[in-house]
């Protein structure tokens, strides 16, 4: 079998994401007879930027330079994946859009003309073309592991457009919610982390990100009036919005 | 002369600044764009600034959470309840070895057997390969039964935890640790018998949180060496003994003491200042490879973090061992927070971790400080590279090389570090 070329690309981000690809690689070393890793700094010293079959992109652009690397990234990739939540929608240092840039600067640094950030923090499908958004923060390394095979074989993973709910469900996990009138996104949120939160007896906070397809941007609203009466603010509803699925507040304009 | 850092966590670049042949100077420099942490949790509630700090880091976030919890729980004048704090401690404990082992082995052992990657190093030595993945597999697991998964967990609360794990999923992964300390033990035998550790002295300024009978994790004081002697202040003094300062040639923010000497946190630390406070069974486990403090140079630092990665991996056996299940959470569910200052210290994987909160009369953050291990080892990791470098000839690929590697010993962590530090790259002459 051909080994695909692959290159792993940070932005701005934590590198919880790149981890759980590293995790990925250890569980499942056979992957590594597989792909034949091009660019990675975090795993190797001698690093090509070169045309790659798949490109794996963390983290999210908050300057004009991010922008040139992406577009080089594309034009370079046949496949590109946006990995994480950061990466997907915006990730949690998406919390200071909508103050200007220099406030913020300011606020956290002694020269903030030294620093180079613009006011937005956007996605990376704001900028480009990508060809499989993987959500979660950080994404689930296991699911990783799975669609870097299944691509390997010249296969697609499936997409699934379930709500945390449904994980839920399957997994028998008392609602949160009914049971003891805690706060949880679950409803609005993608599935994909297990129902992580609600196992551990709390509500769901939404890093895995408000759902793009099936769901009625009018339910979010009423979404935020159900919490409210369950004691969580509209200020703190948007702010989870804004920390784990920014670049669907700014298209569904909330 | 500038390179590209690789297998470190997050972006960096190494600049040596040469004039006439001989190095003038060493910029660390931080490419990793700004998140602005301590502007994110602004008017954030109190409570909920532990799962915004985890993301400051995508391998030490239990560290970050811990540390704001401990903030406000110290703060508020409450102790957690044991049960829950030996099971948050646990937490810790795994991700020090996922941490240790990332570090150690996938990062780090390439430069002991001059390897430049993950896959010539697996296919130098398969067994390696296979004994340090059982311990960071098993890692994950014990990090996903107690806290819910390997990055970010769900389950610390101020107050306790939100959930107590089942004990049958305890007892697997309790089942599994004997055969994950053998595999530990073949990763020892091969790091603590290396023959090319650097062994030459470096007088090393040391810093971690100490409470004079445990090995430094979570304490109210610091202890300072300063080679002979020391200083033990409070938790609550860190910001009258550190500087921040800004080099005249940059915007580097990096920490010194206030008598402007640099200082080293992390492993190395907390091996010479708590060495007595290991196990028998780990100092015995250093002994037979005649391993003993103090460790003199910072490339020793792995042979600490193989000793504390042992010792942990005892802890959590312990932990597993003697676990159960409470009949009802203990936490404290109905903590609310007050107007006021919020201040702790805890031992990250990589050294020292602060955090300083201000709180308003609505429970909201009105200003934070948070100070990373990485910013304050910037200024030590420069002068180490100058102490490493100085006086050998300047031959290109060669100085750089040596000058990452020593980076690397020091386990950066970039994403880290950049909330608070940004340094810019010079050059006098090329």
């Amino acid at each position: 079998m051909k080994r695909i070329s692959v290159g792993v690309f940070k932005l701005t981000s934590c590198s919880g994401c790149i981890n759980e690809l590293i995790y990925a690689l250890v569980k499942h070393p056979e992957l590594l007879k597989l792909i034949d890793v091009k660019y990675f700094t975090e795993l190797q010293d001698v690093n090509a930027l070169t045309e790659l079959n798949v490109a794996i992109v963390e983290g999210s652009c908050v300057r004009e330079e991010h922008e040139g690397i992406l577009k080089k990234i594309r034009g370079l990739s046949e496949v590109l994946i946006s990995m994480g939540t950061c990466a997907t929608l915006g990730g949690v240092q998406s919390l200071r859009v909508g103050v200007d840039v220099s406030e913020v600067k300011k606020y956290v640094y002694l020269n903030p003309e030294y620093v180079d950030a613009y006011n937005d923090v956007k996605a990376v499908g704001e900028l480009i073309q990508v060809d499989l958004s993987l959500r979660g923060c950080p994404v689930n390394g296991d699911a990783l592991a799975s669609i870097i095979k299944k691509i390997v074989i010249g296969g697609w993973p499936l997409e699934v457009y379930e709500s945390l709910c449904a994980d839920c469900k399957r997994a028998g996990i008392e609602c949160v919610v009914v049971a003891k009138g805690t706060p949880c996104l679950g409803p609005i949120v993608s599935a994909g982390c297990g129902a992580l939160c609600p196992s551990f007896g709390r509500g769901c906070y939404g890093c895995y990100g408000v759902k793009d397809k099936d769901l009625d941007p009018e339910k979010i609203f009423e979404m935020e009036k159900a919490l409210g009466r369950l004691g969580l603010s509209k200020d703190d509803f948007y702010s989870l919005l804004k920390g784990y699925s920014m670049s669907l507040v700014k298209s569904l304009k909330i | 002369m500038s390179a590209v850092l690789t297998r470190v966590e997050g972006e960096g670049e190494v600049q040596l600044i040469t004039k006439e042949g001989s190095l003038i100077g060493v910029e660390v420099r931080i490419a990793e764009p700004p998140r602005f942490f301590e502007y994110l949790v602004k008017g954030r509630r109190a409570f909920d600034v532990p799962d915004i700090v985890s993301r400051i880091c995508g391998i030490c976030g239990v560290s970050y959470i811990l540390t704001a919890v401990r903030a406000f729980e110290k703060g508020l004048g409450v102790t957690p309840p044991r049960e829950a704090e030996e099971l948050r401690l646990a937490i810790l404990g795994a991700e020090k070895v996922k941490s240790h082992i990332l570090h150690a082995y996938y990062l780090h052992l390439s430069d002991f057997f001059n390897t430049s990657s993950l896959p010539e190093l697996v296919d130098r030595n398969p067994l390696l390969f296979s004994n340090a993945s059982r311990v960071l597999l098993w890692s994950r697991k014990a990090m996903e039964v107690l806290g819910g998964r390997f990055h970010n967990v769900v389950n610390i609360r101020v107050g306790g935890v939100y959930g107590f794990p089942k004990l049958d999923k305890v007892a697997k992964l309790l089942k599994e640790m004997p055969g994950v300390l053998n595999s530990f033990k073949y990763i020892a035998d091969v790091v603590l018998s290396l023959e090319n550790i650097p062994m030459d002295e470096q007088g090393l300024k040391l810093m971690a949180v100490y409470n004079g009978s445990t090995y430094p994790c979570i304490a109210d004081d610091i202890y300072i060496s300063y080679g002979s002697g020391g200083d033990l202040i409070a938790v609550s003094d860190f910001e009258k003994f550190v500087k921040c300062e800004q080099a005249s040639y940059s915007n580097a923010l990096r920490y010194k003491l206030i008598n402007g000497s640099e200082y080293l946190v992390g492993p190395l630390a907390r091996f010479n200042i708590g060495y007595r406070h290991l196990s028998g069974e780990s100092r015995d486990l250093l002994d037979s490879y005649g391993w003993r403090p103090p460790l003199k140079n910072v490339f020793q630092s792995i042979v600490a973090r193989v000793a504390e990665v042992h010792d942990t991996l005892i802890y959590l056996r312990d932990f597993l061992e003697n676990y159960r299940e409470p009949s009802s959470n203990p936490t404290y569910e109905r903590l609310e927070p007050r107007s006021g200052t919020y201040v702790a210290a805890i031992e990250a994987p990589r050294g020292l971790l602060y955090h300083r909160y201000e709180v308003d009369d609505c429970g909201r953050v009105k200003y934070s400080n948070i100070v990373t291990p990485t910013a304050q080892n910037q200024a030590s990791m420069e002068a180490a590279i100058m102490n490493v470098i100085k006086g050998e000839a300047l031959s290109g690929e060669m100085a750089v090389e040596k000058a990452k590697r020593v980076i690397r010993a020091f386990d950066p962590c970039i994403s880290c570090s950049v909330h608070s530090i940004k340094v810019e790259a010079r050059s006098i002459d090329s």
